[in-house]
């Protein structure tokens, strides 16, 4: 099992050898006249120094036992990552208030844990309150669903 | 100084218009209210509200966004004081004194004497701006490639030094925000860079995408997952004036943390948070009493809160007269700048004096008002306080998920930042700071044409850093930040010292 900081050092070097070999498909030029790929080309090579010279050192003092770095992952964060990335997409399609109203449900009832009977009373108020606020006072161009709104 | 003058009863005249002092209310009033509210910062809110601005002129929208950031300093104090929480990091060390003051029935002078200590150092930051702003700029007009070139990188190497302990991962994410910034149209020959052929990547990866996803997405998601409690101290609030002995007290710590915090407002990378810890360890070593501090003193209140307002001034000198953001905050106004097509730097003030002296002007009659606003309302504030965390995130991300959606009306742009916002939640696990990429990414494109018209001018020689005088001082002091440290132990220390404070 690999320490956090190794991971991040070798997904680190990943990329920036990656960005090498696709900056090499394009025009490098030379330091007199420097192509498209020059800069991008140095940069990940760049990074990969550093990936490296970040495997390669260990840390002075070990990590402090911080807070942040307890657990990774928690099913509450991938549910709201899944949720909010299902709403991009039905935003075009159901409209603003309908994928808000059905996004706010989701979230509070799967990570809040509320009762569904109050769920659905403060999504849909919330959905409506949003609705008024950004189209009909800020005027900001929300999509709409099939029924208009 | 008669020229000044002239210029500043212009810019009062700009900012007294009613659209933009209807502009400059509602962003000091958002501004306190997410001041407030822990877990949303200035940065998601100015981005959320790009879409906003779009409707507005380009002087009342960054007006707007202006008042949101020193709004938000203003609105971190009231919850520092009377809950203990620091709405915004920059309001961390208020809390020392400040909830100890609110405990021992002092809540009113704390509250009074942070609104007029940001208020003292924010009209004093005016002034600072009014007489540097105009100089630089004109100095900075004889700047070319090498010269912005040369200055970028000492950008870059502050700001790097001085994110966090550990300098290498700071490095590498500098390097990975400038890598991010060659995604779109090369801007010298127009040759497409790792778009794979999709028009999202065209324009290159948004700057409203990355910010609010490494700054709103994450900072959510990392609520989401240490469930979030709050607890409000029910104090009584009375008697917001302070005493005249507090007033005694206060006025040499107001005054040197409006010097402290406005001259490191204009470094760049050192943000508001670092001058709030300074200002603090300031006062305690030359305090008679220093055992005093943490126990309620007031000089422990009025000295931060100065400083972090008299910050906020002194970062929109590069931003105003450079065009170089010093901060992140700076880095978003930039983008609302970009958003209607003005191109902040030396030449704003000829060009656009409407904006320069109109938003310093703002800044004024902003400071006013959150006087005015702050502490007749300060119940309102607390009542604010109680919105369960549980339904304000997923409003949040609502808000932000409509925010990038508006400006590019591309379904795209809400992924990349949803995958931000998880590249934001994991730099966090993993230690590693969001600052230097965002800074790295905003900065990268004018870095790239000035390095690239500089070594195209030189045939490839560095030696061109050297030869212009202007650019070997950028370039030497960039050098001496790394090796100084290097040499002289001391000096590392307090730089340590200074990035385990911005850690905390």
């Amino acid at each position: 099992m690999m320490s956090r900081d190794r991971v991040a050092a070798v997904t680190l070097l990943v990329l920036g050898s990656g960005g090498a070999l696709e900056a090499r498909r394009l025009t490098l030029g030379s330091a007199g006249n420097p192509g498209p790929g020059f800069f991008p080309f140095w940069l990940a090579l760049g990074l990969c120094a550093v990936a490296i010279a970040l495997l390669l050192v260990r840390p002075a003092a070990p990590p402090p036992a911080v807070a942040s770095g307890e657990r990774l992952g928690s099913g509450k964060v991938v549910l709201a990552l899944a949720a909010s990335a299902v709403y991009a997409f039905i935003l075009p399609l159901l409209g603003f208030v309908a994928s808000t109203f059905l996004f706010l449900l989701v979230m509070l009832t799967a990570i809040e844990l509320r009762r569904w009977a109050s769920s659905v009373v403060i999504a849909a108020m919330t959905a409506a309150v949003c609705h008024v606020l950004f189209k009909t006072w800020l005027n900001v161009q929300l999509p709409s669903g099939p029924w208009g709104f | 100084m008669d020229l000044g003058l002239h210029a500043i009863g212009y810019g009062f005249a700009v900012s007294a218009e009613p659209l933009n002092l209807f502009a400059c209310f509602a962003g000091v009033f958002i501004g306190t209210l997410i001041g407030v509210l822990p877990g949303i910062g200035p940065v998601a809110t100015m981005s959320m509200l790009f879409p906003v601005t779009y409707a507005m002129t380009p002087t009342a929208s960054i007006i707007m966004m202006a008042g949101i950031y020193y709004g938000a300093m203003y609105g971190g104090s009231t919850t520092s004081i009377l809950a203990n929480i620091p709405g915004e990091a920059a309001s961390v060390v208020t809390c020392l004194d400040g909830y100890q003051m609110a405990r021992q029935g002092q809540a009113g002078p704390a509250l009074g004497i942070a609104a007029f200590g940001s208020f003292i150092a924010g009209t004093a930051s005016v002034l600072g701006i009014m007489l540097l702003g105009p100089p630089l700029a004109s100095v900075a007009l004889r700047f070319g490639p090498p010269e912005i070139f040369g200055l970028l990188l000492l950008g870059f190497t502050m700001v790097t030094y001085l994110a966090g302990a550990s300098k290498l991962k700071a490095v590498a994410m500098a390097l990975v925000g400038l890598l991010l910034a060659t995604v779109g149209l090369d801007p010298m020959t127009a040759t497409p860079r790792f778009t794979y052929g999709t028009i999202t990547l065209m324009d290159g990866i948004g700057l409203v995408p990355i910010i609010m996803g490494l700054f709103g997405v994450a900072e959510v998601l990392l609520n989401i997952e240490k469930g979030f409690h709050q607890e409000i101290f029910k104090a009584r609030v009375q008697g917001l004036l302070p005493n005249r002995e507090q007033w005694r007290a206060s006025a040499g710590p107001i005054a040197r943390g409006t010097v402290l915090g406005f001259f490191l407002g204009i470094l760049p990378g050192i943000g508001s948070i670092v001058p709030t810890f300074l200002a603090y360890a300031l006062e305690k070593r030359i305090a008679r009493h220093p055992e005093r501090f943490g126990r309620g003193a007031i000089e422990g209140v009025a000295a931060p809160e100065s400083a972090n307002n008299a910050a906020t001034g002194g970062s929109m000198i590069p931003l105003l007269t450079l065009g170089i953001p010093a901060n992140v905050v700076m880095a978003v106004l930039l983008g609302a700048f970009l958003v209607h097509g003005i191109q902040p730097g030396p030449l704003l003030v000829k060009e656009h004096p409407e904006i320069f002296w109109g938003v310093i002007a703002s800044m004024y009659i902003g400071n006013v008002m959150l006087l005015v606003l702050n502490l007749p309302l300060i119940g309102l504030w607390v009542q604010v306080l109680k919105v369960p965390y549980g339904v304000l995130f997923p409003l949040i991300l609502v808000f932000c998920m409509i925010g990038v959606y508006t400006v590019s009306a591309n379904v795209w742009d809400i992924v990349i930042m949803l995958i931000f916002g998880a590249l934001g939640y994991l730099m966090k696990k993993f230690d590693y700071e969001p600052m230097p990429l965002v800074l790295a990414y905003v900065l990268g494109r004018m870095a790239e044409e000035t390095i690239r018209q500089t070594l195209l001018v030189s045939r490839g020689s560095a030696a061109i850093f050297l030869e212009r005088p202007l650019a070997a001082i950028f370039v030497s002091t960039a050098v001496a930040v790394v090796v100084v440290p290097l040499v002289l132990p001391r000096f590392r220390s307090a730089i340590v010292k200074l990035a385990s404070l911005r850690e905390a």
